[in-house]
């Protein structure tokens, strides 16, 4: 029998027959007989002092179990949402999981409400009287850094929670060399992930154990779980976090949020089970935001084209909190911005301001798209006005391989940013030959005389591919030979029940049917971390990985000791173990499984049991890298941007199953996309926001998005023993960028410099128009 | 969120449906096609005390020809069954094309004529197609039947002047020529949704092949549906059809139109797409009706 | 005028006569009151189409449509489409194109897409994207959506 093959192959989805008829188990697909339904007081004003809050009338309405202000949850003081890690010069100004005196943010939640059924409790929660004596709100990072703005938070005087500054060679010298200097100022607006299900969470206390179990749709289950017991004052044990199926997730549900811990609380007062499911709207005002940065540039240049220096100022708009991962993605932005390129002097300065909107955190790509869409809008610029071509410019400046592993010098709030391995240039020259982008270029000046408004955009990214820290993994054999994983990743929607298969699968040499794998489970596992920054298949997947090798290595002592043979002459092969030379006297893993059964067959200095846990822990980072080349046509009249063509070349390390990759790689496109072309939360000067539903905030839809060709490089990552590097991030990071500097590129030649998206065709209108 | 608590009915008859409305008036809203009314609901911005289901009368839901040329359709019927008329498709292919703008294919089948006028968002495409078609809408109490053009009938945004014990029965769009011409041209940014402007064109040419009769309207320039036909018929009427200044005309209507600025738009590129639809729609009116005048 | 209401469903064969509040939605009351959590609920006002089911044969917005108004209708949710050991053929190429992660939006453009197909052979790939337009997807950037319902379409035998 040939041995199984199960690394590298599109294997079809073990996740997917249950999903596809509809026996997905999300949070709210799940019905405990007794449970009561949560509702949430939120804040209409941007910025107001609260005055007063009246239950009373909600006390009373039919069906309500209860009503709960800050007070009433927490007497003794509440527990304080803050950042978790700490940048120089931070200053706290964490959200309380129900305002108490202030509230900051429209959507900001002031009171809690318990009732039979949702709609009883949103009854309820019309008849809650809260008094507030508004204060004037500052929705604008200039405007809240003025010496005239309201402050938000007295521990923030000025409105300006973190400031710091990292540089690596010597910027200024580099400046002083320069023949020409170019700046410039981009800005990305403020969108976010908006998975398809909201958030939510269900608690159900257990009696048995005395235990507190938590369904949350989340990203994170060990955090969760001790974040959640170190606020609540219980000890870890006593909360059991199980994720059902999450719907998508993106860094979304990567926080610990005000309902997260209102909710356990208000579970530890009532008997029954509560629920609560977040709807549109307030996923749209209160789920986390991101990428809104401004970045002030200014690149020093030689004149045959080499980038000798770059300085930045990074301004994120953080909203009204610093929440758990607040000062994260301007902290990857600045370590982030230079990217592929050879940039040996660079200064970057990051502020962190707050403003009366929703907290901001960590979405897909983190911090990489703000930069990408900086740097290259810069490149282009900067190629422009050296006269030279912008793909030719960027090729100049790509660090080569020779100069791998390239150290940055940057270190970020998350990872050390060291490149670990692939061919940069290779990549981009691939990219423009599968395009077609000599041919483009050629044809253009035709074009435009004719009035054909077409572009193309260029974005070369790396990307942070599995964030670093640790992730775990137990692997057992039990009696019958299933092969049962339980890791500490926790996905949402990415296939990872069977992108790990086919790791176990392929270490044990079996079918990827003869393997389990269980997920986000804190009763299985005693800690893990989640799923997030492009980790599992380089964490999870290499934790896994190193628990089936233990498991392996027992199971070959076993082996040993039945075949009576050295350990050293037991092969392994097709499921089974057998003597170098004699494969066809297999003992398949059942048996060995048996045989290490406690009171079984086994050698007397090896603990029974066919399995193992193990954590495997790294502070080394592989970085994934690649190149987006897109075609555009814009309609001169309507101003509609159509994408006529999208070519990707990546490199993502060894590729564990090749569909699954692909699918990543698109769906982070089409999020980029949707920032390049429509996607925008809006803000009124008072703190309201304008369009918190799926109508008038713009998902792309089917129409937008084009097909997309996808090449992939397989360099092996030296830094992990599969060779994986991430892959669900460079799709945002790139697809932004490389859009946007297309429509550029369509509209350049009439005047208009694109220098923030969205690029609606309205605002194309009005760059075209103003131009 | 969740609605509200509202009492429901569903009247078997007309007249049932008459009197729940003569009683319950301002507290009632009608539930039709739902498409509309429902999202007020699930977001508790309206909180009407009852609901009126008039689902339970298919004897409004009907298209049929008049005898003189025009058409009428009960309030009740719904898109689905208006686009997959073939008779829609040929006489009235502004409606038709129309209708195809009309959010998603789900949506258009619950979705009804009749609640998307009575709604009258200023972003949909039926005012504005009643608008330039010249149409009217019959209104029903127990008090009488009134009929009410379009230009009468929209007074704002999601405001008609329908009265609270009135239920609007059926929309009458007049008799045009077999011959004459009609476009919807409208543009979205993704399409389904409310579109950024919208034009709807309908021309009749006269034996020489001139042009003696327009109806245009202009949707989502204003609170209301913008009737561009007082602009456009004095530089149309009389003008060959191979040579109508159609430019100049939407020019003359893009600077009468009076668009602001939200969100999705300025107000200039608002003025621009006016002049933009407007001539498309008008070319592809004015080019069907040659070819069907052409063709007698 | 009554805020309670009796009424008969015939969800995916099977009739059901409970009373409901008449204000409950038809996606609550597939939910939450017959246990059928397929059908799920996103956007709270039909613009993102994960709560599709049909009704009558057709298409409908659960969110946007009372249960109280089903009274007397057969509806169809996702469940419906394969309920022995064989997935439907739509269901089929879904799998087989990966057109599908996190699967939450899954149920409602299954739903759409059977119902496209059965009035639609061989259609192009701007008839599909057009099809699909009022199904958002956050996950999948619609690619292997599009490859899946031409390879249901090539498969289904209607």
């Amino acid at each position: 029998m040939a041995s199984t093959k199960t690394l590298g192959v599109s294997v079809l989805r073990k996740e997917d027959p249950r999903l596809l008829r509809g026996q997905g188990q999300f949070v709210d697909d799940i019905q405990i007989p007794g449970t009561k339904h949560a509702a949430f007081v939120r804040s209409p004003y941007g910025h107001a002092r609260i005055v007063g809050i009246d239950l009373s009338a909600a006390r009373a309405m039919p069906g309500v179990l209860g009503a709960f202000t800050c007070a009433d949850l927490w007497p003794d003081g509440a527990p304080e949402l803050g950042a978790l890690k700490q940048t120089p010069g931070q200053k706290p100004c964490p959200q309380l999981p129900l305002a108490r005196d202030r509230v900051r943010f429209v959507g900001e939640a002031v009171a809690v409400i318990v009732a039979d059924s949702r709609a009883l409790a949103e009854d309820a929660a019309e008849m809650v009287e809260v008094t507030y004596d508004a204060l004037d709100a500052v929705t604008e990072v200039h405007a809240a850094m003025a010496a005239s703005a309201p402050t938000l938070h007295d521990t923030v005087p000025g409105n300006v929670a973190a400031r710091w500054t990292q540089s690596t060679g010597d910027v200024e010298a580099a400046f002083r060399k320069a023949d020409r200097i170019v700046s410039d100022t981009y800005r990305m607006q403020r969108y976010s992930g908006i998975p398809m299900e909201t958030r939510g969470i269900l608690v159900a206390r257990n009696a048995l154990n005395d235990e507190m179990t938590i369904w949350p749709s989340g990203q994170w289950p060990y955090v969760q779980r001790d974040l959640t017991a170190a606020h609540l004052g219980l000890n870890e044990g006593q909360i059991h976090v199980i994720h059902p199926d999450v719907g998508g997730g993106f860094g979304i549900k990567l926080d610990l949020y005000p309902e997260d811990l209102v909710i356990p609380r208000v579970a530890q007062l009532i008997e029954n089970p509560i629920k609560w499911i977040e709807d549109r709207q307030e996923h749209m005002l209160t789920a986390i935001h991101s990428r809104q940065m401004e970045f002030k540039t200014e690149i020093a240049l030689a004149k045959d084209g080499r980038i000798l220096g770059l300085k930045v100022q990074a301004i994120s708009d953080n909203g009204a909190y610093m929440r758990a991962l607040g000062p994260g993605n301007v902290s990857l932005a600045i370590c982030g911005l230079p990217g592929p390129y050879y940039i040996p002097h660079y200064r970057a300065e990051a502020l962190c301001v707050l403003t009366n909107k929703s907290p901001t955190s960590a979405y897909r790509g983190a911090g990489s798209p703000e930069a990408a869409f900086a740097r290259e809008r810069l490149f282009d610029k900067a190629a422009h006005e050296l006269g030279i071509d912008p793909a030719t410019f960027r090729m100049k400046n790509l660090i080569t391989p020779d100069k791998m592993p390239y150290q940055t010098g940057l270190v970020s709030l998350e990872a050390t940013n060291t490149y670990d391995s692939g061919d940069f240039p290779r990549a981009l020259r691939e990219a423009l030959d599968r395009f077609g982008y000599d041919a483009f270029r050629a044809g253009q000046a035709a074009e435009r005389k004719s009035g054909k408004l077409r572009g193309v955009g260029i974005c070369a990214y790396t990307q942070m591919a599995g964030v670093t820290g640790f992730e775990s993994a137990a692997v057992s054999v039990d009696k019958t030979g299933l092969v049962t994983l339980v890791s500490g990743a926790a996905p949402n929607g990415q296939g990872h029940v069977t992108m790990l298969s086919q790791v176990v699968a392929d270490a044990f040499q079996i079918s990827i049917e003869q393997v389990k794998v269980v997920f986000s489970d804190s009763g299985r596992l005693p800690t893990g971390l989640g799923t997030f920054g492009s980790r599992t298949a380089a964490m999870g997947g290499n934790a896994a990985h190193g628990a089936s090798i233990r498991v392996l290595d027992k199971a070959r002592r076993v082996a040993a000791l039945l075949f009576q043979a050295p350990v050293e002459d037991i092969r392994w092969g097709d499921g089974g173990a057998y003597v170098d030379g004699a494969p066809d006297n297999r003992i398949p893993l059942k048996d060995l499984a048996t045989a290490a059964h406690p009171g079984g067959t086994r050698p007397a200095d090896m603990d029974p049991g066919l399995d193992a846990r193990f954590y495997y822990e790294t502070d080394q980072t592989p970085f994934a890298y690649g190149v987006h080349v897109v075609g555009v046509e814009v309609d001169p009249e309507t101003c509609a941007v159509k994408i006529d063509r999208y070519v990707v070349v990546a490199d993502c390390g060894t590729i564990i199953n090749p569909l699954m990759v692909e699918g990543q790689v698109v769906g982070g496109i089409a999020q980029g996309v949707g920032g390049a072309l429509l996607e925008e939360f809006v803000y009124d000067d008072t703190g309201q926001m304008l369009n918190a539903s799926l109508l008038d905030y713009k998902l792309p839809t089917s129409l937008e998005l084009p097909m997309i060709e996808i090449h992939h490089f397989e360099t092996p990552s030296p830094v992990n023993p599969l060779g994986v590097k991430g892959t669900a991030e460079g799709g945002a990071i790139a697809g932004h960028a490389a859009v946007a500097n297309a429509v550029a590129d369509a509209i350049a030649h009439l005047g208009a410099e694109v220098r923030t998206t969205p690029l609606t065709p309205s605002v194309i209108h009005g760059l075209i128009h103003v131009s | 969120m969740r609605p509200p608590a509202f009492a429901y009915a569903k009247p078997a008859s007309l007249d049932e449906a008459l009197g729940l409305l003569a009683e319950h008036g301002d507290d009632a809203r009608i539930l039709a096609g739902g498409q509309s009314l429902v999202p007020l609901l699930n977001f508790r911005v309206a909180f009407p005390e009852c609901l009126i289901d008039i689902n339970g009368l298919p004897d409004l839901s009907y298209l049929h020809e008049t005898a003189d040329g025009g058409l009428e359709i009960g309030a009740l019927t719904r898109y689905r069954m208006v686009e997959a008329s073939a008779m829609v498709r040929e006489r009235w292919p502004l409606l038709h094309e129309a209708i195809g703008e009309v959010a998603h294919g789900p949506i258009r089948n619950r979705g009804t004529i009749g609640g998307s006028l009575c709604h009258a968002d200023p972003g949909a495409e039926m005012p504005t197609v009643l608008t330039a078609l010249g149409g009217s809408v019959h209104l029903r109490s127990v008090r009488g039947q009134r009929t009410v053009a379009a230009n009468d009938f929209f007074l704002g945004q999601l405001e008609t002047s329908i009265e609270p014990d009135e239920l609007l029965v059926a929309v009458s769009l007049p008799g045009w020529s077999a011959t004459a011409g009609g476009a919807w041209r409208e543009y979205a940014v993704r399409k389904g949704d409310y579109g950024i402007v919208g034009a709807g064109a309908q021309v009749q040419l006269d034996a020489e092949r001139r042009i003696e009769r327009v109806g245009l309207g202009v949707m989502n320039v204003g609170i209301v549906p913008f009737d561009a036909a007082p602009v456009a018929a004095p530089l149309l009427s009389g003008k060959s059809a191979d040579s109508a200044p159609v430019e100049e005309t939407a020019a003359a209507v893009a600077a009468a139109v009076q668009p602001s600025s939200d969100i999705h738009a300025t107000a200039d590129y608002r003025r621009h797409l006016t002049a933009v639809l407007v001539r498309r729609a008008l070319n592809e009116a004015i080019g069907r009706a040659q070819i069907k005048t052409g063709r007698q | 005028m009554k805020s309670e209401c009796d009424i008969t469903v015939t969800v995916n064969g099977t009739r059901h006569s409970r009373t409901v509040s008449a204000r409950t939605l038809l996606v609550d009351f597939i939910r939450n009151d017959l246990g059928l959590t397929g059908t799920h609920d996103s956007c709270d006002h039909g613009v993102c189409g994960s709560c599709t089911v049909q009704m009558n044969g057709e298409a409908v917005r659960s969110c946007l449509t009372f249960a109280v108004q089903a009274d007397g209708a057969e509806i169809e949710t996702v469940e419906a489409l394969s309920t022995g050991p064989d997935l439907h053929p739509v269901q089929k190429a879904f799998m087989q194109e990966h057109g599908l992660q996190c699967g939450f939006c899954t149920p409602g453009i299954l739903v759409t897409v059977r119902e496209f197909l059965s009035r639609h052979r061989n259609p192009s790939e701007d008839e599909i994207r057009l099809a699909l337009s009022g199904n958002l997807c956050r996950c999948t950037g619609y690619q292997n959506i599009i490859k899946a319902v031409m390879t249901a379409d090539r498969i289904w035998e209607r």
